[in-house]
């Protein structure tokens, strides 16, 4: 099977979609040419080249070049889905969503419920998140929990480059409005991706290691770094699961459920504040649902509750690093 | 000049063409014995470890973690610890320049994978092996593809060239499989061998694939130089198990496809995580749900059923291969065979007895291909 990054497997999932349904349009700041380019084919597209190509591939009719207006795009993504297109809309960074965010969460999430189950709003906002990269508390944040508590979103955050491609064609061809979760930081992660078309269905959980001893659930770009810890402790005779929940709205419940019952100990690795996080939604599932599966304090890993530092050494700090995970199982484990 | 061992990464399988280094369990200037665990491989389908090949010291540690490097290349020097630094770099060296021309043969004997156009669908074919002979020609069963046949191809490319294709709706072939039935993918194949320019060959088919070269075989006789079906569908006496079928159709997660996959074999640990998730990726591929249903409705009607013992009346000189343990077709009553048809049991073995007894089913293969025993029986056997 062919090799490809994360990167790839976005452009090669939007391209194909494209190729195959000509409803499907792309809207977004520099989505064309990007950083100044002309637009021409091998332009840069996206600002992180996500959008490579596909302006000169199927040109300005299906590739719209906006000016710097987030309520603009997600609003006329949103109206196009209602008209019967199938916008995939790109929000550059997440940290921009709370200028459109009344498109998204009172408009878009909404029509289906409002209209009586008689709209639909097939659009798909693909947006890139996450710190690791110098870029400041206004360029480096994860909101996927803010997504996940509206109903009618659906939320994806896919951690490898196969999950990528067959998620966001999964999200492309769904009739609800799906916020897809790019990790700035697996963009160059590489993975073998079939060439042909496929869907990973969502609310369907990646159980990465089968393990006995504790369950680790974790996200997105975190995903990666529980299953290096994981593999790291089996040495030792630590044997622990590791679960990629894959979207986060729908949540596959079960999978994790049935995980804990087989450990009885849970690490929730979560890239966001604790407050409110993912790591805090599990923790409380698997407390209200599960508590007498327990042998040991649910363990959250998480960001700390502040903006994300621009100094590097304090943020990396502010990551959830291995050594936090580590020091997270080992605790767990190690209760009684 | 004193011993000096390479230890190079090994090679798991047919499809494995590189491995990443996870880690080493010795350092640099530890005392090793053969077959000390001393480093972790991690490949696309496995992660496990390779042992040491010799004993001595651990002097080089050539690919370090998270390096990956093609199979057959240098990820180590073992030498006792008399050899001189000079020595084990001239050795380096002259293992370099070895392996380039190594890796050179190699593309030669690798599984060449193309497409044919075949009755206007696209199929997807792995040749192997000698040039010349008559070909033996490999057909898959339901739901699986060329790479079922891992473990068999090396051994029968050594003596003959090897032809292993992807069915309509499997693998890398057209996933349009229009009535699924045991005919139509019969014209399929037949289409895609004259495409190849094959007038005659030795004919190999699993289950599903057994059941359509005996249409292929009844309808054009002059193509079959041998027939051999192993665990053939519809063989007199077997029943084809719906709840298989339909597991695999209706189970999208890995635990819960895991004990419908456990059916195919008689010892469970044979389905790996790695076979799991192949299934699961096959399954979410465009055009295969509908692929795999057209097929199994076929597969579970009774005329279908009837067509195929029809033909396989007409055929003569047939080798079964079978387990009586076979959970997915059932196994053959020997009694209510046509004439000529002679059955080869194979003990400890579910529906996939060339996967788990390869070395056996290699052996009984090899004589049927080349009339004669293979010299060394056993073969390639797995794990």
């Amino acid at each position: 099977m062919p090799k490809k990054t994360y990167l790839q497997a976005i452009n090669e999932a939007v391209r194909s979609e494209m190729k195959r349904d000509p409803r499907v349009i792309v809207i977004g700041e520099d989505v064309a040419g990007g950083q100044g380019g002309s637009g021409e084919p091998g332009g840069v597209g996206s600002v992180f080249g996500q959008m490579k190509g596909i302006y000169g591939e199927f040109g300005p009719e299906r590739v719209i070049d906006t000016p710097i207006s987030e309520s603009a795009i997600i609003g006329a993504a949103a109206g196009a889905a209602l008209t019967g297109l199938r916008p995939v809309a790109e929000l550059m960074f997440v940290d921009f969503v709370g200028v459109c965010f009344d498109q998204i969460y009172n408009q878009a999430a909404k029509f289906r419920y409002m209209f009586g189950g008689h709209a639909t709003t097939p659009m798909v906002i693909r947006t890139a998140a996450g710190a690791g990269f110098r870029g400041a508390a206004q360029h480096s944040q994860t909101l996927h929990p803010l997504f996940t508590m509206v109903p009618g979103l659906k939320v994806v955050m896919p951690a490898n480059p196969y999950d990528a491609k067959g998620l966001l064609i999964e999200a492309i061809r769904d009739d609800d409005p799906v916020i897809f979760v790019e990790s700035k930081f697996l963009y160059g992660m590489e993975g073998e991706v079939p060439d042909e078309s496929y869907r990973v269905p969502f609310g369907e959980a990646n159980v990465l290691r089968e393990g006995e001893d504790l369950t680790i659930v974790a996200f997105g770009a975190m995903v990666p770094r529980a299953l290096q810890v994981a593999n790291a402790l089996a040495k030792e005779g630590v044997d622990c699961e590791v679960i990629d929940p894959r979207t986060t709205s729908p949540l596959d419940q079960q999978t994790i459920l049935e995980s804990v019952e087989r450990t009885g100990r849970l690490v929730v690795v979560d890239e966001s504040p604790p407050r409110c996080s993912l790591a805090a939604d599990v923790a409380s599932i698997v407390a209200e649902q599960g508590f007498r599966l327990l042998r040991a304090p649910i363990r959250k890993v998480t960001c700390p509750h502040t903006p994300v530092p621009f100094a590097p050494q304090l943020e990396d700090a502010y990551m959830p690093s291995p050594a936090r995970i580590e020091e997270a199982v080992r605790a767990t484990v190690g209760f009684n | 000049m004193a011993a000096i061992t390479p230890i190079r990464m090994p090679k798991w399988g047919l499809s494995m063409q590189e491995g990443t280094v996870v880690g080493w369990n010795k350092a640099e200037g530890a005392h090793v014995s053969e077959g000390d665990e001393l480093v972790d491989i991690e490949t696309a389908k496995i992660t496990n470890v390779a042992e040491s090949p010799g004993a001595g010291v651990l002097r080089r540690i050539v690919a370090r973690e998270g390096e990956t490097r093609p199979v057959g290349a240098l990820l180590g020097i073992v030498a006792d610890a008399e050899t001189s630094d000079a020595e084990l770099d001239a050795f380096a060296a002259a293992f370099a320049e070895r392996f380039a021309a190594e890796a050179q043969a190699q593309v030669a004997e690798a599984l060449a994978l193309s497409t044919v156009d075949a009755a206007g669908r696209s199929i997807r074919v792995g040749r192997a092996g000698q040039a010349e002979g008559t070909p033996v020609v490999l057909v898959h069963g339901w739901s699986g593809d060329l790479n079922s046949w891992l473990f068999n191809i090396e051994a029968l490319a050594v003596r003959l060239p090897v032809i292993a294709l992807d069915l309509p709706g499997h693998g890398g072939s057209s996933k349009d499989v229009r009535d699924g039935s045991t005919e139509t993918l019969a014209e399929t194949v037949g289409a895609a061998l004259d495409a190849l320019g094959v007038g005659q060959a030795h004919l190999i088919g699993h289950s599903l694939g057994a059941a359509v070269l005996v249409r292929l075989a009844a309808r054009r006789p002059d193509l079959a130089r041998t027939l051999t079906l192993i665990a053939p569908a519809h063989v007199p006496g077997g029943v084809v198990s719906a709840a298989f079928l339909d597991g695999v159709i209706e189970q999208s997660r890995a635990r819960a496809l895991k004990p419908v996959l456990e059916q195919l074999v008689a010892d469970p640990s044979a389905v790996t995580r790695e076979m799991v998730e192949d299934m699961l990726k096959f399954k979410r591929l465009d055009g295969v749900e509908a692929a795999l249903a057209a097929t199994r409705d076929r597969l579970l009607s009774a005329e279908e059923a009837a067509a195929v013992q029809a033909d396989m009346a007409k055929l003569t000189d047939v080798l079964v291969i079978a387990s009586r343990d076979d959970r997915i077709v059932g196994a053959p009553d020997e009694g209510r065979l046509p004439p000529g048809w002679r059955v080869r049991w194979i003990e400890n073995a579910g529906h996939l007895p060339h996967l788990e007894r390869a070395g056996e089913v290699n052996s009984v293969l090899i004589e049927r291909v080349c009339g004669t025993a293979p010299d060394q029986p056993g073969g390639t056997a797995p794990g």
